[in-house]
């Protein structure tokens, strides 16, 4: 029996390489969590830490256009802000005074003049404020920082040119046979690295991920009564409600009576993210990707053999 | 004063909850240090019976209320707030016995439901004359009535903003029973029994379904169409006549 898999035939082949470049890509996953994996153990200090701060649970659930967001709402909550159609103003020239965190006064400054709710997006005194949250998180290794960004892609390069090399050999074996008929195997290789990427593009790292759930277990009973929860209340339990579970978790008569440009606001055009980085668009993270690509079906060409 | 309650450690609040207070009580320790005294849970969440709708109450016993200490507490205290709508009473260790006397309803509930999550137990050792629990029991019962004729003035044209003034009635209606029986020499069970056991005599089972729809208002915030504005007639006769019983013990 021969169990040489370069001398499979070409369908048999594609199946295997199918196999093997799914169980590639579940190892690298799997290496890659227990990688990012040595501090669980202590999520439950670093949970209560980022509950303290509704911007930071927010930037956890879902990078900066999310806090920002978020940031918004709270501050029209509180009433310091206010939209006039598409765009939003300081409801008080000393607004920015009355702010505590930084990202709050450099909303409020730049809207002491009105201005859209999307130049939100382009102002670098807001972003940087926005992404200094997301430093710290990072900081604290629960979103990717540039190590843990680099060992990703060092990971996907080494999967890539591992699943490379056997397309490679078995391109050269079939060519040496005199076969032509590799096509399905370049396409099945062309798209390694695209899920290589998506399997290894995490929004947060395997802590960041456990202290996500956990900061959603201790808001869960805030969840459960928010259709009680009501506009210009004292407390902070919408912005937390809406940083914790999302907008879409506000109770409708606050939806409603929230302006349409804050419901609408998101960043103008999508961004890089990065291998990891929260930083532009969302991450909301945390759903699996089988991985392994497919070979949409039989009656392949065949590889070879 | 003496606490049915204080030993029910036993009883389980929610595993979300019970993480709430632990951080909390955490906080507590790290901000104020040595004048912290004591922390006592009370009321409905010292005898785990809390909804997704009650506010979980603490005493937090302080030997003084520092600024810089309190600034520090403030954050941890607005999670607890926000999560498991935590009410916070500061109490400075000195002012107790006049703390008590002067909510003398208050403090007869934290006697009887309490739990101490840090410290000394300080409502063991306080009493509060029986003058003072009279007043305000009184008080309170006028309050509740002037409040509920109020609210239904301002608000009934919404009905259902009712049901939410009804079910914040509940808890000082159910205090306010407790501490008249207990003046009575006839403590109740709890303070829902208390009420409900007042009730009964003053117009026999006719109250039942109105306990009910308080308690479903409670539970819910919400009541059937039509009947909130009865149900809140028939709470405001019940404080007056639970005042007016108050008034005629010795």
């Amino acid at each position: 029996m021969n169990l040489n898999p370069f001398d499979l035939r070409g369908p048999e082949f594609l199946v295997f390489y199918v196999v093997l470049s799914a169980a590639t890509v579940a190892a690298l996953r799997i290496y890659r969590w227990w990688r990012e994996s040595q501090d669980l153990g202590s999520e439950r200090a670093a949970a209560r830490d980022v509950a303290q701060d509704p911007y930071q649970v927010a930037f956890l659930r879902g990078g900066r256009d999310e806090v920002l967001r978020i940031a918004v709402v709270s501050l029209i909550e509180r009433g310091l802000l206010e939209a006039r159609g598409d765009k939003l103003a300081a409801t008080d020239p000393e607004a920015a005074g009355k702010a505590r965190r930084a990202l709050d006064k450099a909303i409020l400054t730049k809207f002491a003049d009105e201005g859209t709710a999307q130049s939100l997006y382009s102002d670098d005194v807001v972003l940087g404020e926005a992404d200094v949250i997301g430093d710290s998180l990072a900081r604290m290794g629960l979103l990717p920082d540039e190590a843990v960004k680099t060992s990703r892609v060092a990971l996907a390069v080494a999967g890539t040119a591992f699943l490379w090399l056997v397309a490679l050999i078995k391109i050269a074996v079939a060519l040496s046979r005199g076969r032509t008929n590799i096509l399905f195997l370049v396409v099945l290789a062309i798209a390694v690295p695209f899920v290589m990427y998506a399997v290894l593009k995490r929004p947060r790292t395997a802590l960041g991920n456990a202290v996500y759930t956990q900061v959603r277990e201790v808001f869960s009973s805030l969840s459960s009564r928010r259709d009680l929860l009501e506009l210009n209340q004292t407390t902070s339990e919408l912005t937390y409600l809406a940083a914790a579970f999302g907008l879409a978790a506000l109770p409708v008569t606050v939806l409603a009576a929230l302006p349409v440009a804050v419901l609408k606001l998101q960043r103008p055009q999508a961004g890089h993210a990065g291998w990891g980085s929260c930083s532009a668009s969302s991450c909301s993270g945390g759903s699996s990707c089988g991985g392994g690509g497919g070979c949409g079906g039989g009656g392949c060409g065949g590889c070879g053999g | 004063m003496t606490a049915s309650n204080v030993e029910s450690s036993a009883v389980q609040l929610a595993a979300s909850v019970q993480r709430v207070l632990a951080d909390l009580v955490e906080a507590a320790r790290r901000c104020f240090r040595d004048d912290l005294k004591s922390i006592v849970l009370f009321g409905s969440g010292a005898e785990g019976r809390l909804r997704a709708t009650s506010d979980l109450n603490l005493l937090f016993v302080l030997a003084r209320f520092d600024k810089n200490q309190v600034d520090a507490f403030r954050e941890p205290l607005r999670v607890a707030h926000v999560a498991a709508r935590v009410m916070a009473m500061f109490v400075l260790e000195s002012e107790l016995p006049a703390a008590a006397e002067a909510f003398a309803v208050k403090f007869d509930d934290m006697g009887r439901r309490r739990r101490v999550l840090f410290g000394a137990d300080p409502i063991a050792g306080l009493s509060i004359s029986r003058a003072a629990k009279k007043q305000r029991l009184c008080q309170i019962l006028m309050n509740v009535t002037l409040r509920l004729r109020e609210r239904y003035a301002a608000t009934s044209l919404r009905e259902e903003r009712l049901a939410i003034i009804i079910a914040e009635a509940a808890g000082p209606l159910r205090s306010a029973a407790a501490t008249l029986l207990e003046l009575e020499g006839r403590p109740a069970a709890s303070p829902k029994h208390a009420l409900e056991q007042v009730a009964g005599s003053l117009a026999g089972p006719s109250w039942i379904p109105t306990l009910e729809q308080m308690s479903k208002a409670r539970e819910s915030r919400r009541l059937p169409a039509g009947t909130a504005a009865p149900v809140m007639f028939q709470l405001l006769a019940l404080a007056e006549a639970l005042r007016q019983r108050a008034e005629r013990t010795d």
